[in-house]
C-alpha cells in the first residue's frame, strides 16, 4: 500500500511522554450528573443545541398537522379561528426562529471545531450561554400556545394589526420580547462562529483550503451579524409603541406601518439565505465524499457563497412589491433578485458537475438520497422564486397559497432535506452507532413523496385564488380536493419524520467509539476524535487532507502534529492568522462553570418577566444576569506566562492583547452588530421624515434645542473618549497599581453618562415628548440606543477598575481594559453621529 | 508578545485582503444604497420643492457609470488594486485564489449594478 511506504510526519517527537493523553482527557472531561449543565465542550452543547432545535421542529410540525387537518375539507370547525391564528403564527415563528437558524448554528458549534481540528471554538462559554438562553426562551415562547397567550399576527407580526389597538393583551409582547431575546442568542453564536472560522483553523489551512462548510458558516454568521440587528430594532420599536405609546407605526402621529416591513424584511430576506447557505455548505461536503471526487469549481462555490451573502441584502423589498412603492425602486430590487439567482445556480451546477465527474458515480446512501431530494425540491423552489421576483407575476399571486408552496419548497427543500442528509452522514461522528440505512430509505421516500404531495398542489390552489392564513373556506370554492391531497401528503411527511425518530431511538448512542471515517471522507472531522477533539492539531496541506495524506489520522492520533499535550495545564488551542493560518499564539480557554448558565437563566427571566409586566422581578433578574456575566468574564484575562512549545520548533506566546487578539476581534464584531443596529435606526429616522415631514422638528414638533445643547453633549463625549485613551496610556507597570488609571476610568464613565443626560435634557426642555409624534419617538429612541451602550460601559469600566485594584490589570495584562475602551470609543462615535443627524438634519431642510 | 509593528502589519494585512476580495460586493452595496436612497428621497423632496425628475435619472446613470468603471478597473488590474488596499502583496498561491474570487465577485457585481442602472433608463423615476 502506498500509505504504508510514506514516511511518518513528526512535527512533535514520538513516542509521547507517558500520562500525556490521560492529562488531556482529564482537562477536557465532560462534567457528570447534574453538573452536565455546566459543560461547555462543543460536542456536548452542540448535541444539546441540535436536540433542542429538532424538538422545536417536531413541535412546529405538530402545529402544521393541526392546520392541515383543519384545512382538509371546506367549512371545517376542527379548531377555532382564534386558535388557528395562533397556530400559524407560532408554527412560522418556531420554524424560522427556533428551528432553522438555531439548527444550522448548532451544526456550526458541533462540526466546526472537528472540521478545523481546533480543541474548541474560541468562546465556548458564549456558545453555552447562547444555547441555554435559546432553550429557556424558546420553550417559554412555545408554551404560550397552551395558555391562549400565543401571538396571532403571523410570523412577521405586521403592524397596525399587532399594535395594542388591534392586538390587546400580552400575546404580541411574547413574540416581541421572546424573539428579540432569542435573536441576541443567535448573534452571540454568530460572533463565536466568525472568530472560530477565522482564528482557530489548523496551521496551513489558508483560505483556499478551508472546507466549504466553514466558508458557508462564515458567511452565515456575517449575515446574522448584519441582518438580525434590524429586526431587534423593529421589535424594540413595536414594544415601545405597545408599552409606552411611542408612535413609530401609527399614521395619525406621523408613523408608518411600512417602516416595520422595511426593517423586518431587511432581516427577513437574508434570513432565507442565512438558512440556505449552511445547508448548501453541508451538501458541498457530502457530495465529494459520496462521489469520492474533489468538489468541482471550489473557487466558484466560494464566489457564489459570498455573492449570495451580499446580494441577499438587496432583495428585501421584493416582499413588498404590492405596497405601492415606485416602480423604479421595485426594479432595483427585482434586478438584485435576478442577480442572486446566478450564484445559487452556480452551486447547483457545481454539485451536478461533481456527480457527473465521479468515475464511479454517486454512492447511493440515505444521505445522498436526501441530497438528491434537496436538488430536486430546491431547484423547483428557486424557479418559482424567479417567477415571484417578477413584479407583475408577484402582484397576481401575492398572499396566496402559491407563495406558501414556494416558500416551503425553498425552506424545506433548501434546509430540511440537507439537514436530514447531515443527520445520516455525520451521525457516526457523534454516535457509537450509525443510523440505519434501511430505515433511512423509508424516512427519505416518505418525506420526499409526502412533501411533494403536500406542497405541489398548493401552487394550483394559490393560482385558483386561495389566500394564505385563512381559517377555513367555503366548499363552493372548489379547493376541497387539492387541500385534501395536501393534508394526506402532510401526514405522509410526518410518518417519515416519525420513522426517523424511531431510528434515533434504536441506533443513536451519544459518545466516542463509533466507526472511524465510515464514508472514507477527506476532511478533518473524520480524524479520530475524543473530548479534546483531535490528539494533536494537524498541519494541513490540501483541501482534502485525509485523501492526500493517507497517514494523517495515524500521525495525528499518535501526537506527531501540533500541540499534542496541554503545556499550560488547562484547556487551550492554537490561534492562527486569519488569511494564511500561520500559528500565532496559544489561547487558554475556560472550563465548565455555572456563571454562563445562570447568566442565561436570569437574562431569559428578565425578558420574560418584563413581558408579563412584573417589572420589579424583571429588574432583579436583570441585575443577577449582569452579576453572573461579571463572574463569568472575571477569569477570561488570565495571567500572562512564558511561551510554550507546540511542536515543529515553534514556540508561541500564551497571552495576546491588542489588534490581533481574539478579544479585540470579538469586540470589533460586536461593534459591527451595534453599528448595524444604529444604521437601521438612521434609516428609520430618515424614512419617517420622507413619510411625515409635517411632524418634524420645527414644523409640527418643537424645534431642536439650541445649538449649545448638542455641542455640550458632543464635547462631553469627546472628553469621555479622551479619558479612556489617557487611561490606556497610564496603565501601570507589571504587578503595580496606578491610581491615575482608576480616576480616568471613573471620569470616562461619568462623562458618558453626563453626555447622554445633557442630550436628553436638551430635547426635553423644548417640550418634545416621545409619545407626541414619530419624530419625538425617533429622537428619544436614538438617545436610548446610546444610553444602553453607556450603561454597558459604566458596568465594564467599574469592572476594569476592580481588576486594576486587585492587581489584574497592567500594561501587559490589559485585555479587559482594551475591550472596555474599544466599546467606549464606538459609543462616543455613534453618539456624535446621532447628535449631527438629529440636530443637524431638521436645520438643513 | 507580538511587537506593535507586527501586530499592526498583521491586522492591516487581514483587513486589506478582505477589502481586496470583497471589492465587487462592496461597490455594489454602495451603488445600491445610493441609487435607492437618492431616488426615494428625491421622489419625496421633488414633489415638495419642484425638482425635475430628470435629475433622478441622471444621478442613477452617473452612479452606475462610476460603479461600473471602478469594477472594470478592479477586473483588469488586480495586482495594482491589491497593492492599493493591502499592506503587503500576497504570495503567489494565495494571490491566485484571492484574485480569482475577487474577479468572480466583480463580474457578479457588475451584472447587478448594470441591471439596476438600466432600470432608470426605461422606467418612470417616481411613478407607481
Amino acid at each position: 500500500m502506498e500509505a504504508e511506504t510514506r514516511p511518518q510526519t513528526s512535527i512533535s517527537p514520538t513516542p509521547r511522554p507517558e500520562g500525556e493523553l490521560e492529562e488531556l482527557k482529564r482537562i477536557w472531561a465532560t462534567p457528570r450528573g447534574f453538573r452536565l449543565v455546566t459543560a461547555i465542550n462543543n460536542n456536548v452543547i452542540g448535541l444539546l443545541y441540535i436536540g433542542a432545535a429538532f424538538l422545536f421542529f417536531l413541535l412546529a410540525g405538530v402545529l402544521a398537522l393541526l392546520m392541515r387537518t383543519q384545512l382538509a375539507v371546506g367549512d371545517n370547525n376542527f379548531v377555532s379561528q382564534d386558535l388557528y391564528n395562533q397556530l400559524f403564527t407560532v408554527h412560522g415563528t418556531t420554524m424560522m426562529f427556533l428551528f432553522a437558524v438555531p439548527a444550522v448554528e448548532a451544526l456550526g458549534v458541533m462540526l466546526l471545531p472537528q472540521m478545523l481540528a481546533a480543541r474548541d471554538l474560541p468562546f465556548p462559554r458564549l456558545s453555552a450561554f447562547a444555547i441555554w438562553a435559546y432553550v429557556i426562551g424558546g420553550l417559554v415562547f412555545f408554551s404560550t400556545i397552551f395558555y391562549d397567550l400565543a401571538p396571532k399576527g403571523g410570523w412577521f407580526m405586521y403592524p397596525p394589526l399587532t399594535t395594542t389597538r388591534y392586538s390587546p393583551g400580552d400575546n404580541a409582547d411574547f413574540w416581541l420580547l421572546g424573539i428579540g431575546f432569542i435573536e441576541i442568542s443567535a448573534i452571540a453564536g454568530a460572533i463565536e462562529i466568525v472568530l472560530g472560522v477565522l482564528r482557530t483553523r489548523p496551521p496551513g489551512m489558508s483560505l483556499d483550503k478551508m472546507p466549504i462548510f466553514a466558508w458557508s458558516m462564515l458567511i452565515f454568521a456575517g449575515m446574522i451579524i448584519v441582518a438580525f440587528p434590524a429586526v431587534i430594532l423593529a421589535t424594540l420599536m413595536l414594544e415601545l409603541e405597545r408599552a409606552f405609546g411611542w408612535p413609530f407605526f401609527t399614521a395619525a402621529k406621523g408613523g408608518d406601518a411600512l417602516l416595520w416591513q422595511h426593517l423586518f424584511w431587511f432581516f427577513g430576506h437574508p434570513e432565507v439565505y442565512i438558512i440556505f447557505l449552511p445547508a448548501a455548505g453541508l451538501v458541498s461536503m457530502i457530495v465529494p465524499t459520496m462521489t469520492r471526487t474533489p468538489l468541482v469549481a471550489y473557487e466558484l462555490i466560494v464566489i457564489a457563497l459570498i455573492g449570495t451573502g451580499f446580494f441577499s441584502f438587496g432583495l428585501w423589498v421584493h416582499h413588498m412589491f404590492a405596497t405601492g412603492i415606485p416602480s423604479l425602486s421595485l426594479a432595483f430590487f427585482s434586478a438584485a433578485s435576478m442577480a442572486v439567482a446566478i450564484p445559487s445556480g452556480i452551486q447547483v451546477f457545481a454539485w451536478i458537475a461533481t456527480i457527473a465527474a465521479a468515475p464511479r458515480g454517486l454512492r447511493i446512501t440515505t444521505a445522498s438520497l436526501f441530497v438528491l431530494g434537496f436538488l430536486f425540491i430546491f431547484i423547483l423552489g428557486g424557479l418559482t422564486g424567479v417567477m415571484v421576483a417578477l413584479v407583475p407575476f408577484d402582484l397576481q399571486v401575492h398572499d396566496t397559497y402559491f407563495i406558501v408552496a414556494h416558500l416551503h419548497y425553498v425552506l424545506i427543500g433548501g434546509m430540511v432535506f440537507p439537514l436530514f442528509a447531515t443527520f445520516y452522514y455525520w451521525a457516526p461522528m457523534a454516535s457509537r452507532r450509525a443510523l440505519s440505512e434501511r430505515l433511512g430509505r423509508w424516512v427519505f421516500w416518505l418525506m420526499f413523496v409526502g412533501f411533494n404531495v403536500t406542497f405541489l398542489p398548493m401552487h394550483v390552489t394559490g393560482l385558483q385564488g386561495m389566500p394564505r392564513r385563512v381559517w377555513t373556506y367555503s366548499s363552493e370554492m372548489g379547493w376541497d380536493t387539492l387541500n385534501l391531497i395536501s393534508t394526506i401528503g402532510a401526514y405522509m411527511f410526518a410518518a417519515g419524520v416519525a420513522i426517523f425518530l424511531l431510528d434515533l431511538v434504536l441506533h443513536f448512542r451519544s459518545g466516542e467509539g463509533g466507526p472511524d471515517n465510515p464514508w472514507d471522507a477527506g476532511t478533518l472531522e473524520w480524524l479520530p476524535n475524543d473530548v479534546y477533539c483531535t490528539r494533536s492539531i494537524p498541519l494541513v496541506t490540501s483541501r482534502e487532507p485525509l485523501w492526500d495524506q493517507p497517514r494523517l489520522a495515524e500521525d495525528v492520533e499518535a501526537g506527531r502534529h501540533f500541540l499534542p499535550n496541554a503545556p499550560t495545564g488547562r484547556r487551550e488551542t492554537v490561534v492562527t492568522t486569519a488569511v494564511e493560518a500561520s500559528p500565532d499564539y496559544v489561547m487558554r480557554m475556560p472550563g465548565p462553570g455555572w456563571a454562563h448558565f445562570f447568566a442565561a437563566v436570569f437574562t431569559a427571566g428578565f425578558f420574560l418577566l418584563l413581558t408579563v409586566k412584573l417589572v420589579v422581578l424583571a429588574t432583579i433578574s436583570g441585575v443577577l444576569a449582569v452579576v453572573s456575566c461579571l463572574v463569568w468574564v472575571w477569569e477570561l484575562d488570565p495571567e500572562p506566562g512564558d511561551p510554550v512549545d507546540i511542536g515543529g520548533g515553534i514556540t508561541l506566546p500564551i497571552y495576546r492583547s491588542g489588534l490581533t487578539s481574539h478579544a479585540w476581534w470579538a469586540v470589533l464584531v460586536l461593534m459591527v452588530v451595534a453599528g448595524s443596529l444604529y444604521l437601521a435606526y438612521v434609516f428609520s429616522y430618515l424614512y419617517a421624515w420622507t413619510v411625515s415631514p409635517s411632524v418634524w422638528g420645527g414644523s409640527g414638533s418643537p424645534a431642536p434645542p439650541a445649538i449649545v445643547w448638542p455641542v455640550a453633549s458632543g464635547l462631553l463625549y469627546l472628553a469621555a473618549a479622551t479619558a479612556f485613551w489617557a487611561a490606556g496610556h497610564c496603565l501601570p507597570e507589571r504587578h503595580r497599581r496606578g491610581i491615575l488609571t482608576t480616576i480616568l476610568l471613573f471620569a470616562g464613565a461619568v462623562l458618558i453618562v453626563v453626555a447622554v443626560s445633557v442630550d436628553v435634557m436638551g430635547h426635553w426642555q423644548t417640550g418634545l415628548r416621545p409619545s407626541s409624534s414619530s419624530y419625538g419617538a425617533l429622537v428619544y429612541l436614538g438617545i436610548f440606543l446610546t444610553a444602553q451602550l453607556a450603561a454597558a460601559i459604566v458596568v465594564m469600566a467599574m469592572f476594569t477598575v476592580v481588576r486594576q485594584l486587585t492587581g489584574r490589570l497592567d500594561r501587559v495584562r490589559r485585555v479587559s481594559f482594551e475591550t472596555t475602551a474599544l466599546l467606549a470609543y464606538y459609543a462616543c462615535a455613534q453618539a456624535i453621529l446621532g447628535l449631527v443627524l438629529v440636530n443637524g438634519f431638521p436645520r438643513m431642510i | 508578545m507580538n511587537s506593535p509593528t507586527s501586530e499592526t502589519h498583521q491586522a492591516a494585512s487581514t483587513s486589506g485582503t478582505m477589502a481586496f476580495v470583497l471589492i465587487g460586493p462592496l461597490v455594489w452595496a454602495v451603488h445600491f444604497t445610493f441609487v435607492y436612497g437618492f431616488q426615494s428621497v428625491l421622489c419625496v423632496v421633488g414633489e415638495r420643492f419642484s425638482i425635475s425628475q430628470s435629475i433622478i435619472v441622471t444621478g442613477v446613470v452617473a452612479a452606475t457609470v462610476i460603479a461600473a468603471a471602478l469594477l472594470t478597473i478592479a477586473l483588469m488590474v488586480p495586482r495594482r488594486v491589491e497593492a492599493l488596499v493591502t499592506a503587503t502583496p500576497s504570495l503567489p498561491p494565495q494571490f491566485v485564489f484571492q484574485r480569482r474570487v475577487m474577479q468572480g465577485l466583480v463580474v457578479l457585481s457588475l451584472f447587478a449594478v448594470l441591471a439596476e442602472g438600466a432600470a432608470a433608463v426605461v422606467l418612470p423615476p417616481c411613478g407607481a
